[in-house]
Parts: C-alpha cells; structure tokens; sequence
C-alpha cells in the first residue's frame, strides 16, 4: 500500500472514530411540531427525518399558526394547506426562505411559468430517509418522467455518462431557472461544454464558425446512435454543410472519406488549430 | 490506485467502528461481485467498471453533531475506476463545505492494433520492416512500380503488412475529478459560494494524421489539466435581489507536441503514383502535430432584480468572459518549407471576448393574466491579431503552394426579443402564446445577417384524472444577406444550413393519465421538422425528428408494482449534391446524388417492485432495452458509379465476404441503394433479491446481465491496414479498433448495514 494510501486510511479513521463516539443530537423538541403531531403523528415522524425539521418555525413555518386549526378540532380551513393548490402558489411558501443560491431566478422561469412548482419535484414529507434536496425520485427519473424522449436519447450507444450515476441534468441545467437559454448554468451552449471539455475551448488560431457558435450544431447533447454523441453519421454530416468543389460534393462511400473517422481522417482539427497551415484543419 | 483489497481494508474498519457508536445515521454496502464475459477487460460499457473481489460498493454516513454541526461521509464502488467519496459538513444556517473526489472511465477500445510505438509521450516509431514492406508493395525504385495500386482485390499491402509487429493498445481516457466548496450562509440575506474543481484526464485517443497523401491512426496520448474556480454571491432581502459572480478556468495539455514517424518515407526520396502519374515527395521522416493548446478563461457575472407590486418582476443580468491560448508556433511541425509558412511569427496567442446582457420583465397582475418581455445580446468578439501566412501546406510530402490566408475575425452576436402572454381561464388551465426574433450578425460568413422568427403557442392543463402539456412552434430563418456570389445554391458554395433559409415546426406534448391513484399512464410526443427551401440542387433539403412514448406505473397490490416504458425516436435528413470541378462550368447533372440518413431508436424498459415478505424480502427488476439503427439510401446519377468524378473506384475491392479488409459496398448505376447500416443495441436487466436479518442488517444479491453489440460499417471494416481505399490514398495505416461488443453476467453479493 503507497504511503498516500496509508495516510489517507489514518486520517478517514480517526475521522470516523471521533464522529462515532459524539453523542446523539439531542431529540427534537420544536413548538408546534409535537402538538401536531398528537393527530399526524406520520407526517411529522417523516419531517422530523429531514433537514427542514431543524428550523425554529416547524410545522408552521409552511402551515401557518396552527391554534385555530387545533380549536377547531382539526378544521383544515383553519390552515394553510397545500392540497389543490397551483404550483405557483405553493411555490411561494417555499420561497419565502429559498429565495438565494439557485432559485433566485424560480419566479417566472421555464418550469414555474408552466405550473411545475416546488413540490411537483420535491417531497417536504418523504417516506424513509431523507433523499438529498428532498427530491421525490431520484434526480434522473424525476426529470425524465416528463422529458421521456431526453430518457431514450440517454440510452442510446453514445450518451453521457448519466444512466451510469457519474453525471445528472443538473450538471448542465439549473432546473430552478436562470437568464440562460435553456436553463444552462453558463451563458452558451459551448460555455456549458468547455467546463468539461476546456481543450476545445481554444480560442484557435483558425476556426470552424459553426463550432465556435454552438456545439449543437452537430452533436446531440443527450445521446445518438453514431460515435462521439454526432447528430448524423460521417461523412454526410459534413457534406451537409460542404458541397463546394471537388471532394466535399462528391458521393462518398466506398473511400477514404467514409471510412474509419470520414472526413475528420484528413481534417483531425476540426474543432480548431493553431497550425499555420491549419485552415483547413488538417493539422 | 489503492487495490480493491486495500480498499476493503479501509471499508471494514469504516463499518466496524460506527457500527459501535449511537451517533452515526446512514447505512454501509459491502460485498463481493464476479463478472463473467466482460469482453477483454473488466470494462462494462464506456463508462463501467465491474469490481471483482470484495468491495465497498456505496455508503453514505451523517453525524448531528451538538452546537448545529453536521457531516456526512459517502462513498461508492471503492477500489473502481469508478469510484467516488466525499465528505460535507457545516453548521446549520451558517455554512457548508464539501469536498469530493469522482473517477470517471471512458473506454474506446481494447486491445486494439496499431503498428506505431509510442517510444517517448508524444513520439510515435514505426518498424523500419514494416516501411519497407509498404514501399516495395507499391514500387521498388523511383520510376517502377511493381504492383498496380488500383487493381481490383489487390491484398499485396494487407498481406504485407498483417505480421508485421502489430502492437496492442488500449484506447481510452480516466478522469478523475476532485472538487471543493464551501457555502456561507451566516450572514442576514446573503450567500457566499466558492467552488473549485480540479480535473485530470488522461489516456489516449484514437487520432489521424494526413501527410497530404497518407493517413496514419495512432493513439495520441492525453495529459489535460483542467482548474475550475467559481466565487458568487447571492443577495435577496424582500422586493430586492442580486447575485455577483465570477469564474476562472486554466487548461494544459502535458503533451504539447505529437511527432509520427512518416509511414510512406522513402528510401528512395519520390516515386510516382501509378494511377495518376502524380510525383510523390516523401522528404519528411516525420510528422509533427499540435496537441490541444494550453488555454485560460476567466468570466465575471452579475444580475439583480426586483418585485414590484401586483405581481410584476424586473431580472437583468450581465455575463462576460474572456477566453485566451498562446503557444509556439515553429516546433509544431516538420513539414518542409515550414520557415517561410510561418509568416515570422515564433508564437502565437489567441483571444475572444464574449458577453451577456438580459433584461426580462414579467407578472401576473390579475392572477389569470401573466406576461412576460425579455431581451438578449450574445455577443463574441474576436480579438486576435490578424495573422498572416503566405503559403499554406497540405501536408508534410508536398511542397506548399502560394496560397496567402490568414486568421479571419470570427466575432458575431445575436439579438433576441421574446414576448408572452398567458391566460388561466379556469384553475388548472393555463394557456399561453409567445412570439420571438433572433437577429445574428456575422463577421466572417458567408449570409452576414439571419433572422428567426419564432411563434408559438403553450397549453398546460391539470384536471381531475389526467394533465396535458403541449407547445407548439413555428420558426422561420431568413439570411438578410449573403455574400456577394456566395448565395447556398450557387456552385462552389456549402448550404451551410446554420445559416441558410430555414423553416420549422416544432412541437412537443404530454398526456398523464391518472385514473385511480394506482395506475398512470404517459403519452409523449415530440418533433422538429425542418425544411431548406434554398437548397433545390446543392445541400441539406430537410430534416426531421419525431418521438413517440408511454410509459406507465401500475400498483396491483400495496406490495406489488409494475412499471414499464416504451420510446420510438425517428431522426431523418434529406441531401443532395453533385461533384463540381473547380469551377461551376464542370458540373455535369449526370454526377447528382441524393442521400437519405435515418436513424431510428426504440426504447423499451420495464420494471417491477415486490415486497415478497413484507418487512423481509423484497424483490425487484429492472429491464431495458434500446436497439439504435441507421441506414443511407443513397440515389446516385447515370455516370456517378465508377465515374471520374465519383470516387466509387473500379479500383476498390466491392466484396462485402472479402477476407481481407476493408470491403465496400455494391451500387448500382442510376438507382437506390442502400449503404450498410449502423445498428447498435444495448440490453440490461438487473434483478435484485434483499432480505432484512434485523432492522439494521441486510443482504442482498443481484443479477445483472448487459449485453451490447453494434455493427458499423465505417468502423468494422478497418483493420491495421487498408489498402485501396481509394485511388489517391492507398496506403492508409489505420488502427485496428473492432467495435466492444459483450455479453456480460455479473453477480453480487452484499450485506447492507443501517445505523
């Protein structure tokens, strides 16, 4: 074992010796959660398991004061519940606290102007253990229970490496909104891309306009069936846009220009290059 | 890397000693897993690693600590090229930190052929044999060739080649990923945030390099550092709030410089090519390339905004960045007469600004009636010097022609306006309609302005049982201008379909269908068509894609559910084009050729959850299933096969039960025909048996069977040679990657502890 290994091992063991031995958070003993909880005793047995149960407010911080609701023997018109409300509404419950870090920009974004609010995604009273930000599914299920075909794409050959758990849609997308199109956590397409892939963020000596411009242009961000996630398969992709003299126009199939990596064969640079004669890419 | 068996050290102890202590909440997996047929490696896919052995394969740990403190400790697959672990912590209201590490494989290919050596990073060797063998197939002096390169089966080089010392590689990059934070929240209305992130990736990629006649694959290595420092903060405090931000990101490349020896230098310094006389100069013993240059970006950003009364909000925001990369130009390669290309220049650096402004403002001031207006700039500014080169290379076997050009200012920007209006004519419904214009200005393409126009309309509606959501879009792009003789259906010029005359119709729907609260049922439909009317002879005509889904939940009993799911994609494109000569005057109609790409994806996935035992065996599975196919039909003109202007060779070996490789494919004169297709298709079925010994302890074992095959015609027809490919390049050395294929068993046995 390398010695990294060994001081790595010591220090992970003495970090959870000394967490395993501290004493047990004092049980909860928040106003109003335990008086609710003489009538709802598994709704609150629930927040009691999540973060939210740490707050001074409780139950009330989202339900209001209860003392009518209780002197009139439970009258759930005498509470602020959530049951039939639209989701903008809701929303704004959870709002009132959550208004920083990445949901400042929720009020009139994508999914709050189309009625997909807060509880749409997350489980203020979930069963069992606490999932991370109280997401009522698992990230990718959730998202892709309305976005079925960004499901599909994700099982095809080429997709990124999200059904494997190593990336999610918020590791390109703010699902809580911002200024950017489609909800990307940087300003463009490519901006989002170059945070992963910073060699072809250049800039370059020479450049491919419509690769400088958006990535999309020709691959599918969110899966395809040929390699390198390429939206349609060599050479045609290319000969889409090129059809000028000599070789680009030509009909392609049995050659060089089809087999292997098709026109990149010859054009390996086509992301950039800084090769003085790389205008065409080819170095 | 730690050993597997190290790391299950390490696992151990972890479980041994919470499992004393009270504190601790979470729970610990660990177990011992076994594949079978896994293809050459362990690898399960591109991005998968089965452990074998004892492993620790996901725990996930919290302290409460007194005072508000907290930690968590998570892991998973420890001793994997897939690993991970963090560990967060903070104080309630106050702040957080975390930090992570995250392994991520990406495998290509294994055990592929190749006959380069890689002697030092970056330096490729062939054989001298293996030069030789390939010279004395095609000529054995400067004027005699002994074997007509363009004989029909002619199998002399692949022959020659097939023992020559061919080399095993494996074809692929790691990236592991270490990150850090921390989030301060003690101040009244305020949020800090700093992030850092360190990314590494290193491997290799399968990469070509083109003298001007030859191609050699090789396996270029990579070294990529990435640095990722994010610092932003976010202000709200009743009607007001505001965010400020700013980013900084440094890439290098270990690996500045690739140098390949020269498969086709000669002994004897030129020889002609037999089929068009063409001299060959093969001076450069060999070829340099640049890598992937060193590069930084640092952006700031800063937005704000404010609720007004009556619902209203105001959001601006404003994005900037800058991106630059230096590197030195004359070590960057061995073509001759490099010197006099180089227009003097040692080095050069590069540099382009890019920015954001958005202004949005938007409400609901009556509750059923909501608006939103929003303008955008994106801009880029190229701001690298006008570089100048006065004659260009094609490779490094011929000499450079006249051929004055230089770097062209890349800048553009786009404005873009947008305006909704939505209503909500009873609760539950909401309808909507929007309209938007792009406007993007070029500097260097070929149309200088193109408008989109967008308009659209949106439905969302929840009801008792069921709720829809639909849009649907049309989009029509226009180029205000082209440049002068450059117009897409002129000859010479690309239809350049980023930019040409486009119209689109673009929609989207879900149906979910609750009857009762055990069963839904989705419907999904999605679609872009896309047609170019600029495009009638040369070009992308149009293009499509549609998707078509359900999916489904279904409670039988309080211990049993199904699920399943089932996706077809349809993704379509229309070309047509012609060889045209230098000038438009050579096009003749008898060289048109027209190309349909489809690909088309099913998506299955099923599913179900059974509590066998209540409180003590549960059983579950999963299954899916998604099998991609794509094809070209391809209709060609009277003269296109075998042709001069169509590279359909005599010369090229059309036997598709051809031994040696590559083979082609049989066309035929002046009709359809189908180009072989690609067809990939991936299976997984995971099947999971847990039972509960006490409340805390569990076992578990799963079956997992994936399997993935895929056939592609570009790529199973390459071998460590290639020869015939076509006239003017017959004597490519490409590497010998056979697309992984598997049908993997892997099974797992683990015990789960919760605290």
């Amino acid at each position: 074992m390398t010695k990294r290994a060994w001081v790595l091992m010591a220090a992970t063991l003495g970090l959870t010796l000394g967490l395993a031995t501290t004493p047990v958070r004092a049980a909860e003993g928040k106003t109003g959660a335990a008086q609710c909880a003489e009538c709802h005793q598994e709704t609150v047995d629930r927040f009691r398991a999540t973060p939210h149960s740490h707050s001074a407010a409780a139950c009330q911080g989202c339900h209001g004061d209860a003392t009518a609701h209780i002197a009139g023997g439970g009258d759930k018109s005498k509470i602020h519940t959530f049951k039939g409300l639209p989701a903008s509404e809701a929303s704004a419950t959870c709002l009132k606290c959550h208004e920083k870090a990445g949901q400042t920009h929720f009020k009139g974004s994508a999914h709050d102007s189309r009625e997909v609010g807060c509880v749409t995604c997350h489980d203020v009273h979930p069963k069992g253990a606490a999932p991370k930000a109280l997401l009522s599914k698992p990230q990718f299920e959730l998202c892709t229970s309305c976005h079925l075909q960004k499901k599909a794409a994700l099982m095809r050959s080429g997709h990124m490496p999200m059904r494997e758990g190593k990336m999610n849609c918020t590791s390109c997308h703010n699902p809580h909104g911002n200024t950017h199109e489609k909800q990307l956590i940087q300003a463009s397409v490519n901006a989002n891309c170059y945070a992963c892939h910073a060699e072809k963020r250049g800039p370059f000596l020479f450049e491919h306009a419509p690769v400088r411009e958006n990535c999309l242009n020709c691959h599918d961000a969110h899966g395809s069936i040929h390699d390198n996630l390429l939206k349609v398969k060599q050479p045609i992709l290319c000969q889409q846009c090129h059809i000028g003299t000599r070789h680009p126009g030509q009909l392609h199939v049995n050659d060089r220009y089809s087999f292997g990596q098709g026109c990149l064969n010859c054009h390996p640079k086509i992301h950039g290059s800084t090769h003085p004669t790389g205008n065409r890419f080819w170095r | 890397m730690m050993t597997s068996k190290q790391l299950f050290g390490i696992a151990f102890a972890l479980v041994a000693l919470p499992v004393c202590a009270q504190a601790v909440q979470g729970q610990i997996e660990v177990g011992v897993s076994r594949g079978y047929d896994l293809g050459n490696k362990d690898a399960l896919g591109k991005y998968e690693n089965v452990p074998t052995g004892p492993g620790l394969y996901s725990m996930d740990l919290r302290w409460d600590l007194p005072s508000n403190y907290w930690m968590e400790m998570g892991a998973t697959d420890l001793g994997t090229n897939t690993q991970s672990a963090w560990l967060r912590g903070g104080k309630r209201g106050d702040f957080k930190w975390r930090m992570g590490w995250d392994e991520l494989p990406y495998v290509v290919g294994q055990n592929v052929d190749t006959h380069y050596v890689e002697t030092n990073p970056g330096v490729f060797r062939l054989p001298d044999a293996l030069r030789s063998s390939m010279q004395s197939t095609y000529w054995t002096s400067t004027t005699a060739v002994t074997v007509a390169a363009n004989t029909p089966g002619n199998v002399a080089l692949g022959t020659a080649l097939a023992g020559l010392f061919p080399n095993k590689v494996d074809l692929g990059t790691q990236r592991r990923t270490a990150t850090g934070g921390l989030e301060i929240t003690a101040i009244d209305h305020v949020t800090l945030n700093l992030d850092y992130r360190y990314d590494r990736r290193e491997g290799n990629q399968i990469t070509p390099i083109y003298d001007g006649t030859t191609i050699a694959q090789f396996a270029a290595p990579i070294d990529y550092k990435t640095h990722n420092f994010n610092m932003n903060a976010q202000y709200a405090n009743g009607r007001w709030f505001a965010e400020v931000g700013m980013d900084l990101s440094r890439f290098t490349d270990g690996v500045e410089r690739l140098y390949v020896d020269n498969p086709m230098r000669l002994t004897n310094v030129s020889a002609t090519n037999p089929t068009t006389g063409a001299y060959y100069q093969q001076q450069a013993a060999v070829m340099g390339m640049p890598t992937a240059p060193d590069n930084s970006a640092f952006g700031w950003n800063v937005a704000g905004g404010v609720n007004l009364p009556l619902h209203h909000r105001v959001v601006a925001s404003y994005t900037s960045s800058s991106m630059e990369m230096e590197t030195g130009l004359m070590a960057g390669s061995t073509i001759p007469y490099y010197a006099d290309q180089t227009g003097g220049y040692n080095t050069i650096n590069a540099r382009m600004d890019t920015s954001l402004t958005t202004l949005k403002v938007m409400g609901d001031p009556m509750g059923w009636l909501g608006y939103s207006v929003s303008y955008r700039r994106y801009e880029l500014k190229d701001k690298t010097f006008e570089y100048y080169f006065p004659l260009r290379g094609r490779g490094d076997s011929t000499a450079p022609t006249a051929d004055p050009h230089g770097h062209e200012d890349e800048s553009w920007k786009k404005d873009s306006v947008k305006a909704e209006v939505h209503f909500k004519p009873m609760r539950g419904m909401r309808l909507g309609a929007f309209v938007s214009q792009d406007n993007a200005d070029y500097k260097n393409r070929f149309a200088e302005e193109v408008k989109d126009t967008i308009a659209g309309v949106t439905f969302d509606g929840t009801f008792k049982s069921f709720s829809v959501r639909a849009a649907y879009s049309e989009l029509s792009r226009t180029p205000s201008k082209f440049e002068e003789g450059e117009t897409p259906d002129v000859a010479g010029v690309g239809s350049f379909n980023d930019q040409a005359r486009r119209t689109a119709k673009i929609y989207n729907a879900v149906l979910t269908y609750m009857p009762t609260d055990d069963l839904a049922v989705s419907f999904t439909a999605a679609g872009v068509k896309n047609t170019f009317p600029d495009a009638p002879l040369h070009g992308l005509q149009d293009s499509r894609t549609d998707t078509y889904g359900m999916d489904f939940t279904y409670s039988l009993t309080d211990r049993f559910s199904l699920n399943g799911a089932y996706v077809y994609e349809y993704i379509d494109s229309r070309m047509i084009s012609q060889y045209l000569g230098t000038t438009a005057s050579t096009a003749l109609a008898a060289d048109k050729w027209a190309n349909k790409s489809r690909d088309q994806v099913d998506t299955f996935k099923a599913g179900f959850r059974w509590q066998v035992i209540p409180g003590k065996l549960d059983l579950t599975s999963d299954f899916d299933y998604s099998q991609g196919r794509g094809d070209s039909v391809y209709t060609v003109g009277s003269l296109a096969v075998g042709a001069t202007h169509s590279w359909q060779s005599a010369g090229y070996n059309s036997d598709p039960n051809a031994t040696t490789k590559p083979y082609g494919f049989n066309m035929a004169n002046a009709g359809p025909f189908l180009n072989q297709e690609v067809v990939n298709r991936i299976f997984i079925w995971k099947t999971q048996a847990t039972y509960r010994f006490t409340k805390q302890l569990s076992g578990s074992l799963l079956l997992w069977l994936q399997r993935y095959d895929k056939k592609d015609w570009a790529q199973d027809a390459m071998s460590t040679y290639t020869y015939l490919v076509d006239p003017g390049a017959n004597k490519s050395i490409f590497m010998g990657r056979i697309n992984p294929a598997y049908d993997a068993k892997v099974i797992r046995a683990s015990v789960s502890y919760r605290f």
